[in-house]
């Protein structure tokens, strides 16, 4: 997801809200890919209508806490950015499902583990190389499908065009790579 | 698991289709089912650590999509991205709120908003008007290989309040706002390019309370109310025509609405349009019953889905408006080598607009001019047939609509673009359109991919009857189909 790769410790967020501040543009930019790998994290792209929104509101409210000077310390800019995006997604998935005033979404316990785990530990080696082992086990159509795709972002025609794979066929070596996957890794995944 | 959805359905096919409308149900259910979450859970993180497993995974650099979203892109670079954002919905969202951002939520207010630009009156004696219109129509005839009975028919069907009111031996002055039809507004211009005009809104007809008074943002006109709608017979002799300072005027809303042949206005009127009894037809009551569909079978590749940049901005201070196109998220194709290009201030203005056109093959844009304030807030157009602008047949031209924030700092202009092509339609298609009974022309466009052409079709009529529901229907089915109108009904 674009923000998953963003988020390098060297970047300092803090100057790039300022940026946006003075209408930098390109600030607005990287926030917004800071914003939306959160977001992508908790499968924000299934309610499409509010997600164009939540990224405009997120930086929204984080520009005004810097402008009120609501956010003393440098490095607490991504904290205020993920923590503002989720409540403001918990928000909305409320509003748009209907949720009643006392009910909690099971979605909500999946949202708040995610930041949690996002926030407190950096990508895990380990699972890094489960991962990998994982794919070359994979039947070769299906690991080009999954790596091509899902590894390496490209779409499903510049797949399909570099591997000759035809389209409806690369589809399917996907949703076969990805059932294996999720076979295979079953014990990671399962482990929370 | 007390719920068995999760097991009945395949989940690596809805991470691949997620977007898709099948899943729209699941989709609104998982987030309160437990079982369905934990199983989503599970896939999305299988999903992420695919992602996350290799640094070689790789998203357009921001620069990119940035730069996607002011059309200064080269053309293979652009290729690319538009490529990638076809498969990668994050990106799209990230392009989505980039076009939409609006700074002034984020910036001071003597930083945004603050150049305001006095109004220049530059509205056209009437009677020039008047004679432009008359001569464009007839020119259109001419230029038109449409049989001039058929356009007498067009004629005598869109005379829809002049004609009742001649009718009704009402007061001879020509309503103010007919000067919207023909594309004289009292906007003032810096160059002597047609100020665009204002037509009925794109959402709900709702009224605009902060338009400045100076343009009269929406000219709704009273429409006639017939007891039963007129038989129209389409003669192969000319009807004749009534020749009065109205209908003339209202002639070239019919020039416009049925041929809209890029003109000269030096034409003498033929001897057939020298008498015409007027007669009123609701054109709304001649549409088809199925809503316009419009056909992309033959110009899906002709570009990326991500074309149309620009959009509404959802502004928390509401200072500065949001500039949205009204085209496709592909190239649109126009039949017409001088189209009608419309777009849409989500509020009144008095920034600068400036309206350019250009093809990635010329470095001069075709055309490019900046239009003062003050602009009324909704659905307004340039006509390039009036701007005298011609477009070269089968090359991509891109346009942009900006509002210049700050001239200092251009970063800042509210800009929305997209792009369009002139394609001549072969001879069956051109037939297909000339044999279109009344009322059916702009389905005819949609049905043969010219989106460009349906719309300006529909916004024609609707200049003539504003209010008409079914119009509106229409207009709001078209550009439900093409992204910019969300399936309640809401602009997006």
């Amino acid at each position: 997801m674009p923000g998953t790769t963003r988020q390098q410790p060297e970047e300092d967020w803090y100057a790039v809200l300022a940026a946006l501040l003075e209408g930098d543009a390109l600030a607005l930019a990287r926030l917004t890919r800071l914003v939306n790998g959160f977001l992508a994290g908790w499968n924000a792209y299934d309610f499409r209508d509010d997600w164009d929104d939540l990224l405009q509101e997120v930086v929204i409210a984080a520009a005004t806490a810097l402008q009120e000077d609501r956010i003393r310390d440098r490095r607490a800019v991504v904290g205020y950015l993920r923590t503002t995006a989720r409540f403001k997604f918990v928000d909305r998935l409320r509003r748009h499902l209907r949720t009643k005033e006392d009910q909690t979404l099971p979605w909500e316990d999946v949202v708040g583990h995610d930041e949690l785990t996002t926030a407190e530990t950096e990508p895990q080696e380990g699972m890094a190389r489960d991962v990998r082992q994982a794919l070359e086990r994979l039947p070769e159509n299906r690991r080009l499908a999954v790596v091509g795709v899902y590894v390496e972002g490209k779409t499903y025609e510049a797949v399909a065009k570099e591997t000759g794979i035809p389209l409806g066929s690369l589809k399917r070596y996907l949703r076969d790579g990805l059932a294996q996957l999720r076979e295979e890794l079953s014990d990671f995944l399962d482990s929370g | 698991m007390s719920c068995q959805k999760s097991t009945e359905i395949d989940l690596s096919t809805f991470l691949l289709e997620r977007d898709e409308s099948q899943w729209s149900e699941f989709r609104a259910h998982y987030p309160a089912c437990g079982d369905c979450s934990r199983e989503v859970a599970l896939w999305s993180k299988l999903e992420n650590a695919l992602g996350s497993s290799s640094p070689g995974r790789v998203h357009p650099p921001e620069e990119e999509l940035l730069a996607l979203t002011t059309l200064s892109l080269d053309g293979i670079r652009q290729e690319r991205v538009e490529n990638h954002l076809a498969d990668c919905g994050a990106c799209r969202s990230e392009v989505a709120a980039l076009r939409a951002f609006d700074f002034s939520a984020v910036m001071s207010g003597q930083q945004a908003a603050a150049i305001a630009f006095q109004p220049e009156s530059s509205e056209a004696p009437l009677w020039s008007r008047i004679q432009s219109g008359v001569g464009e129509f007839f020119e259109s005839i001419r230029a038109s290989s449409l049989q001039p009975a058929l356009m007498a028919a067009a004629l005598v069907l869109l005379l829809v309040p002049v004609g009742l009111r001649l009718f009704q031996g009402a007061e001879s002055e020509v309503p103010a706002s007919i000067g919207s039809v023909i594309g004289s507004v009292p906007i003032a211009q810096q160059e002597a390019v047609p100020a665009p005009r204002e037509l009925p809104d794109a959402g709900q007809q709702l009224a605009r309370e902060d338009s400045p008074p100076a343009s009269d943002p929406l000219p709704i006109r009273e429409i006639p109310v017939l007891e039963e709608p007129l038989e129209i017979a389409v003669n192969e002799a000319a009807p004749p025509v009534v020749e009065t300072e109205a209908l003339r005027e209202n002639s070239s809303a019919v020039a416009q609405a049925e041929t809209r042949i890029p003109v000269s206005n030096d034409e003498s009127l033929p001897a057939w349009a020298e008498d015409v009894e007027a007669e009123t037809v609701l054109i709304a009551a001649l549409l088809p019953d199925d809503l316009p569909l419009y056909d992309v079978a033959g110009i899906a590749s002709l570009g990326g889905p991500s074309v149309r940049t620009g959009g509404f901005a959802r502004s928390l201070s509401g200072r500065t408006p949001s500039v949205r196109l009204f085209s496709p998220e592909h190239v649109g194709w126009t039949s017409k080598a001088s189209p009608t290009l419309f777009w849409e201030l989500s509020q009144a203005s008095d920034l600068p607009l400036e309206i350019v056109i250009g093809s990635d093959e010329e470095l001069v844009p075709l055309l490019e001019v900046r239009l003062s304030g003050p602009h009324a807030a909704g659905v307004q157009a340039i006509s390039l047939a009036e701007a005298g602008v011609k477009l070269d047949p089968n090359r991509v031209y891109r346009w942009s609509a900006s509002l210049v924030v700050d001239e200092q700092r251009r970063s800042r202009d509210v800009v929305a673009g997209s792009a369009l092509m002139f394609r001549p339609p072969p001879e069956a298609e051109m037939a297909d359109f000339q044999a279109a009974p009344a009322g059916h022309l702009a389905h005819r466009f949609a049905a043969r991919g010219y989106w460009y052409d349906a719309f300006s079709q529909l916004n024609l009529w609707l200049e003539e009857e504003p209010q008409d529901a079914r119009l509106l229907d229409h207009r709001r089915a078209l550009l439900k189909q093409v992204g910019l109108v969300s399936d309640s009904g809401n602009s997006r």
